[in-house]
């Protein structure tokens, strides 16, 4: 192995883990969220990456291009399957069993129920940390449109999260995906 | 000003200038309605970066590390102490970059032939390669029926539609009080030899190493040589001996009857 491959390679571990969340939290199920990481690790390896790029949000922006192709394809799959009752996406036993907790299975219903422009947001900003400068580069967007997506993703999550006991406050604006 | 909730989501953020900040602020001390608001959001974002937050320690699995090591696994063949992953409680929390290389060569050379995404045939394998990765083996892993149950030197068929045999080779007593086994898992190709330990109803994976299968002699070690590495760490787990064959049944009993209760 060349010792540019091989520190590419070592990047890409480096920022392993932080891909792998961040495609956990787009996906529904650890099986999906594989895919779509050995994927992300697959075209990062045999398309290359630009000189002196950023790894991580590299491999941010190739994971999310990936998830969105295969967003749009999985959902034409899944209109060609309701009429027969075909269930895609059950969970697997074992993924529910280490859930365990409904706080956990509650919170990622909701990230799951978010259009995904708005779960892109939540998962770079306030699960990666990422600032809105770095989310606008990763997703290629104007830093003004991640704030109004991530303000509407934050609004929604709250009226997903609420509880008959625990009733979201109500800001007077139109509940908007 | 009638605060929107990106003006509360950018708050939040600390995007907000410094003079509109100030302005937001005040106003929240005497708005209830829009500090609540404030709050709820702040809720769900702590809701959302707690539920992920674990994530981040999450093994990555083996097939995909694998993608980054194929010279690597040259490197590991020639070292024969590489042969040996030792999935101590001390390192098993993270699966860091240091230590990942060699668990995910030993893996994917033992199981990744079978695990590739093209030939995975159902969660029973993952199962088996998370229980490895993490440590932790639940009764709802395969791996968790024959070191509960099977004697020692008697082979299970595991495996769905691809062929796996796991034989539990040795039961022994550890000098802090823990039951543990010597088993081995192999497939037509591959083979893994490991040591599990019983804890509190579930197995914990304390080392693991790569085999040879051959299922007419038993198996021998991938370096070749008489001795492996595990033998040693095996001699200093024991304390006297290997339970014999009616202690070894007395205690599989126990444990069934501790399963039931």
């Amino acid at each position: 192995m060349n010792r540019d491959g091989q520190q590419k390679r070592e990047q890409i571990l480096e920022v392993l883990p932080h891909i792998q969340r961040f495609a956990i939290s787009l996906t529904r199920n650890r099986a999906d969220a594989d895919d779509l990481l050995q994927n992300t690790v697959e075209r990062v390896l045999t398309r290359g990456t630009p000189d002196g790029v950023d790894m991580k949000k590299w491999m941010f922006r190739v994971c999310k291009n990936i998830w969105i192709d295969e967003t749009r394809a999985k959902k034409v799959r899944e209109m060609a399957v309701e009429s027969g009752n075909i269930t895609l996406h059950d969970r697997p036993d074992w993924e529910t069993e280490i859930m365990g907790r409904l706080k956990l299975r509650q919170v990622k219903e909701a990230m799951e129920a978010l259009p995904e422009d708005q779960r892109l947001v939540i998962s770079l900003i306030t699960i990666e940390g990422c600032s809105y400068k770095e989310a606008a580069e990763i997703l290629e967007t104007p830093i003004g449109t991640i704030m109004s997506r991530l303000a509407r993703a934050r609004k929604n999550l709250v009226q997903l999260l609420a509880s008959p006991d625990n009733p979201a406050p109500q800001s007077g604006e139109v509940f908007r995906m | 000003m009638n605060y929107t909730d990106e003006h509360l989501s950018a708050y939040l953020d600390g995007q907000l200038d410094e003079k509109q900040a100030n302005a937001l602020k005040e106003r929240l001390e005497t708005d209830v309605h829009l500090a609540e608001r404030l709050a709820a959001m702040l809720e769900a974002d702590q809701a959302v970066r707690a539920t992920y937050q674990q994530e981040i320690n999450r093994p990555v699995a083996p097939h995909i590390l694998a993608l980054l090591e194929e010279e690597d696994k040259q490197a590991l063949r020639s070292d024969e102490r590489g042969n040996v992953t030792h999935l101590s409680p001390r390192h098993r929390r993270v699966l860091h970059p240091q230590w990942a290389l060699p668990i995910a060569a030993v893996l994917a050379m033992a199981f990744g032939l079978f695990l590739g995404r093209a030939s995975v045939s159902g969660k029973l394998e993952q199962n088996v390669l998370y229980a490895q990765m993490t440590g932790t083996i639940t009764a709802a892993n395969p791996l968790y029926d024959t070191l509960e149950s099977a004697p020692s030197a008697v082979p299970v068929k595991i495996g769905g539609k691809q062929s796996i045999l796991a034989q539990p080779i040795l039961t022994f007593k550890t000098d802090d009080g823990r039951y543990c086994r010597e088993f081995i898992t192999e497939t037509g190709k591959t083979a893994l030899r490991g040591i599990a330990c019983r804890n509190s109803g579930v197995w914990e994976l304390q080392y693991l190493e790569k085999s040879s299968p051959t299922r007419q002699n038993g198996y021998r070690t991938a370096s070749g040589s008489s001795g492996s590495v595990l033998d040693d760490i095996l001699d200093e787990m024991i304390i006297d001996a290997p339970l014999g064959k009616s202690d070894e049944v007395r205690l599989l009993g126990k444990w069934r009857d501790d399963d039931k209760s």
